[in-house]
């Protein structure tokens, strides 16, 4: 009787502290993010004003695609989605990432640094690299709609900007 | 170097060696390889686990219960990395000097493709019998990648053996994906 009253308290007791800490593991700016992911969903790969970034973190097995659409007149990005298998730290990273990117310059959303992104979420260190992950995405992006391009128009200009990228 | 003292009118529990390695540890030869027996590796295990049982050294003579539990967890660790394939083969990755860091990046299009279209199909499987199918590809999938990590291992080919590892990551995620499946249960976060 005794024994079972202890176990039952000792239960309880440990019970608590691990749902506190479960409820702390992520900032709440993480959980927003991963409850209310914005813009998850896909482009039209194939649309030739459409940048697909793919990447990956091999230590994990987490993968990201980050898509862009891009008006050509203002070369800014019109609209975003987003697709991550992953953690809720990978999921709000790159969640964040379309909302940070939208209406940028390519050049000015090629500018963005994982520091960014994990200071705004404030990352844990172990997390850094789900930034680092959102930043290769929208790199990649802006590498492949750029590669397009210049497939498209086989201007020189075109080639430049993808080599330089 | 063993774990306990070889001596058989003795049988003290060792202090932990500092640097041995996994497999030196279950009492295999300190050359890291990447084909093991399960079942011989298991034996090999529960042997060892019973000699050092902390439960065995409760009399805590000579702080021998100390060491048993150091030992006991060492133990646990070893057979817990050695018994995974995919463990395993990160294990000795490092061993040998080319470890799959945290920070690295993958851009491989054609495997990061399949994976993306596996986790999307997944994630759209109705039904029991759809995930089976998905199942089926993907242990398909994680055999292909283990008998390329024992033949790469075998030839010592260590670049194709990183990039057999980190592949293999990704289909034994999609594993434990289809593991905790249930239908009408949304797939979002799949690890912490």
């Amino acid at each position: 009787m005794l024994r079972s009253t202890i176990f039952t308290a000792s239960r309880s007791l440990f019970a608590k502290p691990s749902t506190v800490v479960a409820a702390r593991f992520y900032h709440p700016k993480v959980i927003d993010h991963y409850e209310r992911p914005r813009n998850v969903g896909s482009l039209n790969k194939s649309d030739p004003f459409v940048g697909t970034g793919l990447v990956g973190a091999p230590a994990c097995g987490d993968v990201m695609k980050l898509q862009i659409k891009v008006d050509e007149a203002t070369g800014k990005i019109v609209d975003v989605k987003f697709k991550t298998f992953g953690c809720g730290s990978a999921i709000a990273s790159s969640s964040y990432m379309t909302e940070r990117v939208r209406g940028m310059t390519l050049e000015d959303a090629g500018a963005i640094k994982n520091t960014e992104v994990a200071k705004e979420l404030c990352l844990p260190p172990v997390k850094l690299h789900c930034s680092m992950l959102a930043e290769d995405a929208i790199k990649s992006a802006i590498n492949d709609y750029k590669r397009k391009r210049a497939a498209a128009t086989g201007t020189a200009t075109g080639a430049t900007a993808s080599a330089s990228a | 170097m063993t774990v306990v003292c070889m001596n058989p009118n003795c049988k003290v529990v060792q202090a932990l060696t500092p640097g041995a390695n996994y497999f030196e540890i279950l009492g295999l030869s300190s050359e890291p390889k990447f084909d093991l027996e399960a079942k011989d590796l298991r034996n090999k295990f529960l042997r060892i686990q019973q000699q050092v049982h902390p439960d065995s050294y409760s009399q805590n003579i000579n702080g021998d219960q100390l060491y048993a539990q150091q030992q006991s967890s060492l133990v646990n660790k070893a057979y817990a990395t050695l018994k995974e394939p995919l463990s395993r083969a990160n294990y000795i990755l490092e061993l040998l000097g080319v470890p799959i860091h945290e920070t690295e990046s993958l851009n491989e299009p054609e495997l990061l493709m399949e994976v993306m279209e596996a986790r999307e199909l997944l994630e759209d499987a109705q039904t029991e019998e759809e995930v089976e199918g998905l199942k089926e590809i993907n242990n398909g999938r994680i055999q292909q990648a283990v008998d390329g990590l024992s033949k790469a291992f075998r030839e010592q080919n260590l670049e194709a053996a990183k990039a057999l590892a980190i592949e293999l990551q990704y289909w034994i995620r999609i594993q434990n994906v289809i593991r905790d499946w249930a239908a009408g249960k949304p797939i979002v976060a799949d690890h912490v």
